[in-house]
């Protein structure tokens, strides 16, 4: 048997039930996407990753280990996808590591994500340093 | 003027007000250094602070080009501790200096346009001013 304070609630609560039932089914149901909607990119700025670790790994050639080691650091963190091949690379090494900081620096400008711009800065930070400590920039 | 615009003006006022900051306090570095028994650091100071104030104009412009005024510098600022001697003028003017590049690399996400490639610019100056004042370079500086 009930006691009185709890058949008020359940007279209280029974309406309210009700009420949320009947809203939800005049909701409309989830549409799912035609067939041929394309996936959503994992990363909006993944091409943008891309095409800086291309250039990164074209200005490697000829330059001296402490920017391949330097550009190996940066190209783990930057984490591009498997396979991205080298960009072709013109020019003496001292141009190419120097060219690599404009590069950097506008794809920064180009990336949406803040943890990417964040990266992509630091980066280029970090090869300005590279560049200053060896008398280069 | 939208939102996204503001915020990157603001950006670049925060930038211009380190600036001013950082121009003050190696003035004073500056005045407490002898050019003849500490020649080495007295050119890097010297050299900072011009950078510095190279940097603050360059940040001016952009403002005023945005229609906007400029923020002023304050009065007076905090000066560090421990500035009675050689290193330790030398430890603070880097400390200044990470400091400004960790400033500048929290700046650059919330500019957009020519402000952040502005604000990058003088992140890797600043980041560069760091080995001429003892650093080692480092693969991310700022963070």
């Amino acid at each position: 048997m009930l006691s009185r304070r709890t058949a008020v609630g359940v007279a209280v609560v029974a309406p309210l039930a009700a009420s949320a039932c009947s809203a939800s089914e005049m909701l409309d149901p989830v549409k799912a996407p035609p067939p041929s909607t394309p996936p959503a990119p994992a990363n909006p700025d993944q091409s943008v990753i891309d095409a800086t670790v291309a250039e990164i790994l074209g200005a490697d050639k000829g330059a001296p280990s402490a920017f391949v080691q330097l550009h190996r650091v940066h190209i783990e963190a930057l984490a591009p996808t498997k396979g991205v091949s080298a960009a072709s690379a013109t020019g003496r090494w001292q141009e190419r590591q120097l060219a690599l900081v404009a590069t950097l620096t506008a794809a920064a400008g180009r990336a949406a994500d803040p943890q990417l711009i964040t990266l992509l800065a630091s980066a280029a930070a970090g090869q300005q340093q590279l560049l200053h400590g060896r008398g280069l920039a | 003027m939208t939102t996204a615009t503001s915020a990157s003006t603001e950006a670049v006022q925060a930038a211009l007000a380190v600036e001013h900051s950082a121009i003050y306090v190696l003035g004073a570095l500056g005045g407490r250094t002898s050019a003849t028994s500490s020649p080495a650091l007295a050119r890097a100071l010297t050299d900072a602070y011009d950078d510095h104030v190279k940097a603050r104009e360059a940040l001016a412009a952009h403002v005023v080009a945005a229609g906007i005024e400029p923020v002023a510098p304050s009065a007076v600022y905090d000066l560090p501790g421990r500035i009675g001697s050689e290193a330790g003028i030398s430890a603070a003017a880097l400390r200044l200096e990470q400091d400004t590049t960790a400033t500048y690399l929290s700046l650059a996400p919330k500019a957009t346009g020519s402000d952040r490639t502005l604000l990058i610019g003088l992140l890797c100056r600043a980041a560069a001013r760091q080995l001429d004042l003892g650093a080692k370079p480092r693969a991310f500086p700022g963070t």
